[in-house]
């Protein structure tokens, strides 16, 4: 279905879950580069 | 299989059913650390029976709970489910009990690290370099070097299809060209350090092991209370032949020991003095120094593995000129070690010529222990 | 509840063909493939360790050389767990989660369909090095600078598989969070949550904070190799002792990660066998949390021999004996749900009871090998191998395989065959204690691991070990008998399927409908912990 067949709820709740999505993604990825930048002399 | 392979086999399935009633010990089914020959391995072995009771305690107790509760709480004998779901006494009881347990056990455990990490006041230091795949042991006080690898009868037998049977090796895989010796009641300090990939250094009977790392020195120390010979292995993998590079350490009295360093001490004195040999000398030792230090890679009838080390039968290296090949032995070349610091110039001047007229190849000349001195 | 269900079936409507697999966006079609995908890896990790017990059966080298036989332990490390273990548990978790919680799907069905199509990408670069020059990884699992650079070809390639890898789980995790997190239905609050949803939700944090540790670390592999750096290089300034601690920073959780999911499942079966409510739920979770905390704290445990300070080997062990006070708190909460229950055996109770004892002999040997100076004998033996098999085999898979019994009959809606079921359980269970347990004799009598030939004085255990691991490994065929068995029809399953099982996955009907709770359920005090 298209995002205009959705109801408010539904893209709130998407929108929610995007959120947590970026958060916790970009926390993943600066464990990757603090862990890499950490020991790079 | 043979029918007393088969017959020892399902022996060996009853006993294992039988483990925790029988408690026999036969002589086949080794089931214990050994109590080993120092103060240390003592103390190591003592802490280690006293965690395997109390687990084995633990054990006994909690699935006894478990097989009780599976015989009588089942529906089939007409169990009725109680409802409770939750009790604090039980749950403090069962969190405090294991981490009393648990400081008992920290306790004993806190004092024999303590003590085996006391590595001040040796006598005497060996330093311990691990190689793919073999030992070189450096009496740092006597200014003597041993290389130790796996011995060739081990070596001829550990190939596919050898033909020989491993049970008619004594120690198989446990012997070594060149075992060291070391005096006991003699505190000393081994350094463990590696020149390629991380090894590790162990002997069952001396309580320990301890990685060997390149760029790093671990220092550790022993003293050991019994004469007799003690086996161990590599135990971090190596590479292709991390099976294959045990350690003999021959334990013996002061004055033995003081006696076996002359004798290294003369051996060296006449192999610096670049005597020439004949063909045959050359080539009987050539083929010793090859199967300890060569046929690792290079293989026992020069062939090679395709892909990974190359033939020596037929190479251009070992029926070009002379030169080229001394110093291709001396320096190594990527996977290959140096070998200018673990042989010296006899058992290089040997080996060199060894390759040079074995399996084919026929370069007919030389290599005398002075041309290596020369090309160092 | 069922009125819910029922309404869903008039849009029940399913993609057909093979793009209902390539592009699926539903949570049970994509668990099904993780599950397929994890069942084919773990025959994949079989025939590589039975390739290992075949060389291993009689000392000498009878049929593979040394290099090849590295090779074996190696990727039959690899395969299984990142092939086998971790997809089951989100397969798993994607069947279940949404079904446990009143969710209609994952919060985001679309990476859920990339994460899971990484793998078969990832496994195909790992075991496409076989055929190449230099051959397969054959330095360990645990990739160990500088052998690690002896590698030949198939180098870049382990470096890229174990990316995807970690790309895959990171999303999954990702996903399991975010569905957790937004997607409870009305009433289902955290501590109404069933455990199996806990452990998960535990299990995707440390996902998130370990996997991220290991992609850095083989990007640092990667680097050293190709662009010059000395991350791990002694030579240039580096230190190889880094790798391993990043390794293991990694490496512990890891464990975690894999057998937290297996707790969850048998948290899940125990009370529906005994007919009675889970012991000490809070304490669960809390103890849940503590080992996912403590994990952090005890990495170098895997590496007392590499000779670290004093200071440094006494804080390691203490912390690693801490760990044993909550998964003892687990142990004895389990056992005081079957107290005074009702049990009934059926094979998925069976294989949670066998997890019960056989993971607590690998607990036993944990605690002795978290002995500093013990360890010193222990480390880098069969001893080890017996112990870590003992958790993973019997703790992990045998987990795994009764959460496939327990939930078989919800996703096929029909029963599976009880006496093979009861078959496979038997005679798992008898092998892998012939396979394992002497590991632990030949280990402390001085059997280093990893090698491909052995002193004669090891060959009789050996070969009993061989046996057992023959018999494990034919005795699995039994349950792809039985699941395909119970795919093609048998006995009709109830929603409810087990006498005691509750939560809501039992109020939808057997099979649930494709898509499932459309609108959301209530959950109460009373549907919830009953």
């Amino acid at each position: 279905m298209s995002n205009n067949d959705k109801t408010a709820a539904e893209k709130e709740l998407a929108a929610k879950n995007m959120r947590i999505a970026i958060i916790v993604g970009v926390a993943a990825f600066g464990f990757y580069a603090a862990i890499v930048l950490t020991y790079m002399k | 299989m043979s029918v007393d392979k088969l017959k020892r086999t399902v022996l060996g399935l009853i006993a294992v059913s039988l483990f925790l009633v029988s408690g026999a010990v036969l002589a086949e089914y080794p089931l214990n650390l050994t109590e080993g020959v120092t103060e240390t391995s003592h103390r190591v072995y003592e802490l280690h029976m006293i965690i395997l009771y109390v687990v084995t305690v633990i054990g006994i107790v909690v699935f006894s709970v478990m097989t009780w509760s599976i015989f009588h709480h089942r529906k089939s004998k007409g169990a009725v489910a109680a409802q409770f779901h939750h009790s604090t006494t039980a749950e403090i009881i069962w969190t405090v009990i294991p981490i009393l347990i648990l400081i008992g056990m920290a306790i004993p455990a806190t004092q024999v690290l303590i003590f085996m990490e006391k590595t001040g006041d040796a006598e005497m230091t060996l330093k311990v370099t691990g190689h793919q795949w073999k030992w070189q042991y450096d009496y740092l006080d006597e200014d003597i070097t041993i290389v130790s690898a796996l011995h060739a009868d081990d070596r001829a037998a550990a190939q596919i299809d050898s033909g020989i049977n491993p049970e008619s090796i004594d120690n198989y895989l446990n012997n070594v060209d060149n075992p060291i010796v070391l005096p006991i009641d003699t505190k000393i300090r081994i350094l463990t350090t590696a020149s390629d990939v991380i090894h590790s250094w162990w002997v069952p009977d001396l309580g320990w092991k301890r990685d060997a790392i390149p760029g790093f020195i671990n220092d550790n120390w022993t003293n050991i209370k019994k004469v007799g010979t003690y086996r161990g292995k590599c135990t971090e993998l190596c590479g292709k032949d991390h099976g294959f590079m045990p350690i003999v350490v021959h334990a013996v009295t002061k004055e033995d020991y003081a006696v076996w360093i002359e004798e290294k001490k003369a051996e060296k004195a006449e192999a610096a003095l670049g005597k020439d040999m004949t063909m045959a000398e050359l080539m009987e030792k050539g083929a010793t120094v090859y199967a300890a230090n060569c046929a690792a890679c290079h293989m026992a009838q020069g062939e090679g593995a395709a892909g990974l080390f190359p033939a020596l039968a037929g190479s251009p290296i070992a029926t070009g000129p002379a030169g080229d090949h001394i110093s291709k032995v001396l320096d190594g070349k990527n996977l290959m070690p140096a070998f200018k610091g673990q042989l010296n110039d006899v058992d290089l001047a040997a080996v060199i010529t060894y390759e040079r007229n074995s399996w084919g190849n026929d370069a007919g000349d030389m290599v005398q222990p002075s041309d290596v001195k020369a090309a160092r | 509840m069922s009125d819910a269900a029922v309404h869903d079936d008039h849009h029940d409507h399913k993609p057909t063909g093979i793009g209902r697999w390539l592009f699926s966006t539903n949570h049970k079609d994509i668990g099904t493939m993780y599950l397929i995908f994890a069942l084919t890896m773990f025959f994949v990790g079989g025939a590589m360790a039975m390739v290992i017990r075949a060389e291993l059966f009689q000392p000498g080298l009878q049929f593979v050389n040394p290099q090849f036989f590295n090779s074996m332990t190696t990727v039959h490390a690899l395969v299984m767990i990142f092939g086998a273990l971790m997809p089951a548990g989100v397969g798993l978790a994607n069947w279940m989660i949404p079904l446990m919680i009143g969710a209609p799907d994952m919060a985001m069905p679309r990476m859920n369909n990339m994460s899971f199509w990484l793998l078969p990408f990832s496994f195909t670069l790992l075991l496409s090095t076989f055929f190449m020059e230099g051959g397969a990884p054959a330095g360990g699992w645990t990739m160990y600078p500088p052998l690690v650079f002896q590698l030949g070809d198939g180098f870049p390639f382990l470096i890229f598989a174990v990316h995807l890898l970690g790309i895959s789980s990171i999303m999954g995790a990702i996903n399991i969070i975010a569905t957790v997190f937004n997607m409870r239905a009305p009433g289902m609050t955290f501590m109404r949550l069933p455990l199996f949803v806990w452990t998960w939700i535990i299990t995707a944090f440390l996902l998130i904070a370990a996997m991220p540790v290991l992609a850095g670390g083989v990007t640092m592999l990667l680097t050293d190799k190709f662009f010059g750096t000395a991350f791990f290089d002694a030579a240039g300034g580096g230190d190889p002792l880094l790798f391993q601690h990043v390794f293991w920073f990694f490496g512990h959780p890891e464990v975690y990660i894999l057998v937290l999911p297996s707790f969850g499942i048998i948290s899940q079966i125990i009370p529906t066998f005994a007919r009675k409510p889970l012991f000490g739920y809070s304490s669960m979770v809390y103890a849940t949390a503590s080992i996912a905390f403590l994990s952090f704290f005890v990495w170098a445990h895997h590496m007392f021999a590499v000779g670290m300070p004093l200071a440094g080997e006494l804080f390691f062990m203490y912390a690693t004996m801490m760990i044993a006070v909550p998964t003892g708190v687990k142990i004895f909460n389990w056992t005081a749900t079957m107290w005074k229950g009702s049990m009934t055996f059926e094979t998925p109770m069976l294989f949670a009871i066998g997890v019960l004892f056989m993971f607590s002999i690998g607990g036993f040997s944990g605690v002795m090998m978290g002995i500093t100076p013990v360890d010193f004998q222990y480390h880098d033996t069969y001893f080890i191998v017996a112990h870590f098999h003992y958790v993973i085999v019997p703790g992990i898979i045998f987990g795994i395989i009764g959460g496939i019994y327990y939930w078989l009959p919800k996703w096929t809606g029909h029963m599976y065959d009880e006496t093979l079921g009861k078959w496979h359980f038997w005679l798992s269970t008898i092998s892998v204690n012939v396979l394992f347990f002497p590991m632990h004799f030949i280990g402390l009598a001085g059997m280093p691991r990893r090698i491909p030939d052995y002193s004669t004085q090891f060959a009789d255990w050996n070969a009993i070990i061989s046996i057992g691991g023959i018999v494990f490994g034919l005795s699995q065929l039994i349950m792809v008998w039985v699941v395909i068995k119970c795919i093609r029809g048998g006995e009709k399953a109830t929603d409810e399927v087990w006498e005691g099982a509750h939560g809501l996955e039992f109020t939808l009907p057997s099979p649930p409908p494709f898509h499932s709770f459309t609108t959301p359920p209530e959950v109460t005090e009373a549907s919830a912990h009953s």
